[in-house]
């Protein structure tokens, strides 16, 4: 193998890498890049077995070949060169010569056979165009609500379905639910067909970084067990998360008929400000709902205690209700809009928060029961 | 003013009780243990000890070093009822009562139900009285704290009763051996040993912050009752921090399939357990004692707390795989549930379920 390369090119690839191969583990080969020269581009894929991704970089090859190096070493030197033209050549006994101006480096590979090959599905598989910013979006609203808790396979990650005319995200750790939909113009599926899959969190991180860099709508593939993004030479795949979501429908209030409207910047602040003072482990913050006014209430026994109160749209019955600020605050933080809406029930049911007047985003949290 | 605590302690409790309800056994030495398989000493009479039998000694070196002895499975039932009945004579004297054990207590005498003045009457009477009802002999120390008091009981055993009063608490510490104190194990012994510390004089001494860097908290908890501080309460609930149960096997086990049945058991008995003191516990730890004695615990923490076998089970065996299981012969296994939920002021309550 021997090609010539912009630096901007291979550390594009290299960086995208980083955040797919695993760190440490058992399988060493699991840390390095497969590089694939092949006419006229370069080939880099990185996996952790549960996902992977596969790029291709405008090269000058000289002789194709195939040969795996460790990531982030490569990723670190590659980082620290200047811009210029990179060639690398490998050499017997699977060493990649790699050089730029007056640098030289030498690197241990792996030879390329032991790299696990990237599931291929794509040709028989469900596909569709989507516009990044949809589904960036609907990540982005619902991914910060599910578990970071990686034993509970079901909810370290987000749902996603799709129907005739809507694709819909779901993120849950079980003391809070994040809904998002989005209502195609065409259809994308069967009437009365819902396909529904687990993406695991980790996959959507780099699916959000992905999204993120670049223009234009992205293809997206759902197989049995694997899902695909690609853009023109690069390409995402995910092992979807083979359980069950729990029945997030049922969760959703649909008696919550107090209703508050709420400005969110004057809302987050003021939230932000008393849960500094809230219980380090329970986040505890008292929401006392009253006439045209949102007091919240924090106190830590050893901090001290905070109390501010904010107008906000509201005329029916005082309700109080114990709430975690961080929940609250991740809520806020994602609302697309000025204002939002506040539904509740009483004391002990949820609380829902959505877009003023929107309700393709719901954000629904449990309270703390106070004893 | 100083408090007034005394730790009483039964002299050697099971096999007593053993000799007590068996008068045949005469002056013989009396060991009381696991007699089949493995099992460890649990109790040696004071005639067993006279040959080097000592409590949690494996059985097979008591039985090679006293081999006349009579040996005996215990009775827990009958010592949980004489155990009791001790209890009961000691709440004569006082509520706050901290038992450790079947065979041993705290009690904080600074205020008593008899108004007695002195720690050393209340301890003779107690001691008194126990001798009557039970037959048992105890041994009593007492001291202006537990750490004292528990050194006192121990100093002159059996059938003892040594009275520390503050001013003389220094003069009975600074010349004992480190080991002598509660806490001190083997391991810490040696460390102490190599940084020139052998008696509880040099640990006294000893710079607190040079043993805050070798030993971490512990350290400046050793060194505080080096210097006879030590504040800790009498409590009269002992509140349980952890509910295990581990077994040693009849033969070293090597493959994974025949320990998880074990395992299952001891879940199940911890489940029991748990249920039984209504707890609920975040962290669930697997301990792994190999055939050459090595230990080694691997503990998982949890979001939401657990209780029963099957989850018990299902994290247990996501733990296997970090310890030595199916890999080395392995002696001894056990489960524990620790970092019990406690119910807050508040409690999160969940969407689904």
């Amino acid at each position: 193998m021997e090609f010539r390369i912009k630096k901007e090119d291979l550390f594009k690839g290299l960086q995208k890498a980083q955040g797919i191969v695993a760190a440490k583990g058992a399988m060493p080969i699991l840390a390095n890049i497969l590089l694939e020269a092949r006419e006229g581009e370069i080939a880099i894929s990185a996996t952790d077995l549960d996902m992977g991704m596969e790029g291709q970089y405008p090269a000058q090859v000289a002789i194709p070949g195939r040969l795996t190096i460790n990531a982030r070493k490569i990723f670190d030197i590659v980082r620290e060169l200047p811009d210029e033209e990179i060639s690398v050549k490998s050499s017997e006994n699977d060493w990649l010569n790699l050089s730029c101006g007056r640098s030289k480096f030498k690197i241990a590979g792996i030879p390329p056979e032991e790299f696990p090959k990237l599931p291929s599905f794509e040709d028989s598989a469900f596909s569709m165009k989507l516009e990044r910013d949809v589904l960036r979006d609907l990540i982005r609203k619902t991914i910060y609500a599910s578990s970071n808790d990686t034993t509970r396979r079901n909810l370290n990650g987000t749902l996603l379905e799709l129907e005739e005319k809507e694709i819909r995200m779901v993120g849950t750790d079980g003391h809070r639910l994040a809904f998002a939909s989005y209502a195609t113009q065409e259809p994308i599926a069967e009437p009365g067909k819902t396909q529904s899959v687990i993406l695991p969190k980790k996959a959507l991180g780099e699916i959000l970084k992905f999204l993120e860099d670049g223009e234009g709508p992205i293809t997206f593939y759902l197989g049995e067990n694997h899902a695909s993004f690609r853009k023109e030479k690069f390409r995402l795949v995910s092992r979807l998360v083979d359980d069950q979501f729990p029945l997030y429908r049922q969760v959703i209030p649909t008696e919550n008929q107090h209703k508050a409207v709420a400005d969110r910047d004057s809302f987050l602040h003021a939230l932000k400000r008393v849960s500094i003072m809230s219980d380090e482990s329970s986040r505890l913050v008292r929401f006392e709902f009253g006439q045209g006014l949102l007091r919240l209430m924090a106190q830590n026994a050893d901090i001290g205690e905070a109390v501010e109160e904010i107008e906000i749209e509201y005329s029916e019955q005082d309700i109080p209700i114990g709430l975690n600020a961080t929940y609250i605050l991740d809520v806020l933080n994602n609302m697309p809009s000025e204002k939002v809406d506040i539904l509740l029930k009483d004391t002990r049911s949820s609380c829902l928060i959505s877009p003023m007047g929107d309700d393709s985003y719901k954000c629904i949290v449990m309270p703390m029961r106070l004893n | 003013m100083h408090r007034k605590i005394i730790h009483m302690d039964m002299d050697a409790f099971y096999a007593s009780v053993e000799q007590l309800d068996k008068p045949s056994l005469g002056k013989k030495p009396v060991i009381v243990g696991g007699i089949t398989g493995r099992g460890v000493v649990c109790a040696a009479s004071y005639e067993a000890r006279k040959f080097g039998v000592r409590s949690a000694m494996p059985m097979k070196i008591a039985r090679e070093k006293c081999p006349h002895g009579v040996y005996l499975e215990p009775r827990m039932g009958r010592y949980k009822e004489i155990s009791n009945m001790i209890m009961e004579i000691l709440q004569e004297y006082t509520d706050l009562i901290e038992p450790l054990s079947l065979d041993e207590a705290y009690l904080d005498v600074t205020e008593n139900k008899k108004g007695l003045p002195y720690a050393s009457i209340v301890a003779r009477e107690a001691k008194k009285k126990i001798r009557q009802e039970t037959g048992l002999t105890a041994s009593a120390g007492a001291g202006p704290s537990k750490f004292i008091a528990k050194l006192a009981s121990d100093h002159d055993k059996p059938d003892g009763i040594v009275v520390v009063p503050p001013e003389k608490v220094w003069s009975f510490i600074s010349g004992m051996e480190v080991g002598k104190i509660p806490g001190v194990g083997l391991a810490t012994e040696s460390r102490l040993r190599e940084m020139g510390i052998f008696k509880i004089k040099d640990l006294a001494e000893y710079p607190v912050e040079k043993l805050h860097d070798r030993l971490g908290k512990h350290g400046l908890f050793l060194s505080g009752l080096a210097r006879g501080v030590d504040e800790r309460p009498v409590y009269s609930h002992r509140e349980i921090k952890s509910i295990g149960e581990e077994t040693t096997f009849d033969r070293d086990l090597l493959l994974k399939e025949e320990i998880v049945p074990i395992l299952s058991d001891l879940a199940g008995e911890v489940e029991r357990r748990l249920i039984k003191n209504g707890k609920k516990g975040r962290t669930v730890t697997l301990k792994v004692k190999t055939g050459d004695f090595r230990n080694s615990t691997r503990s998982r923490t949890l979001p939401d707390p657990v209780f029963q076998r099957s989850e018990l089970l299902s994290i247990v065996n996501g733990l296997i795989p970090k310890t030595s299981i199916g890999r080395e012969r392995v002696r001894l296994v056990g489960i524990t549930v620790s970092n019990f939920f406690k119910p807050a002021a508040y409690e999160q309550l969940r969407l689904f379920d």
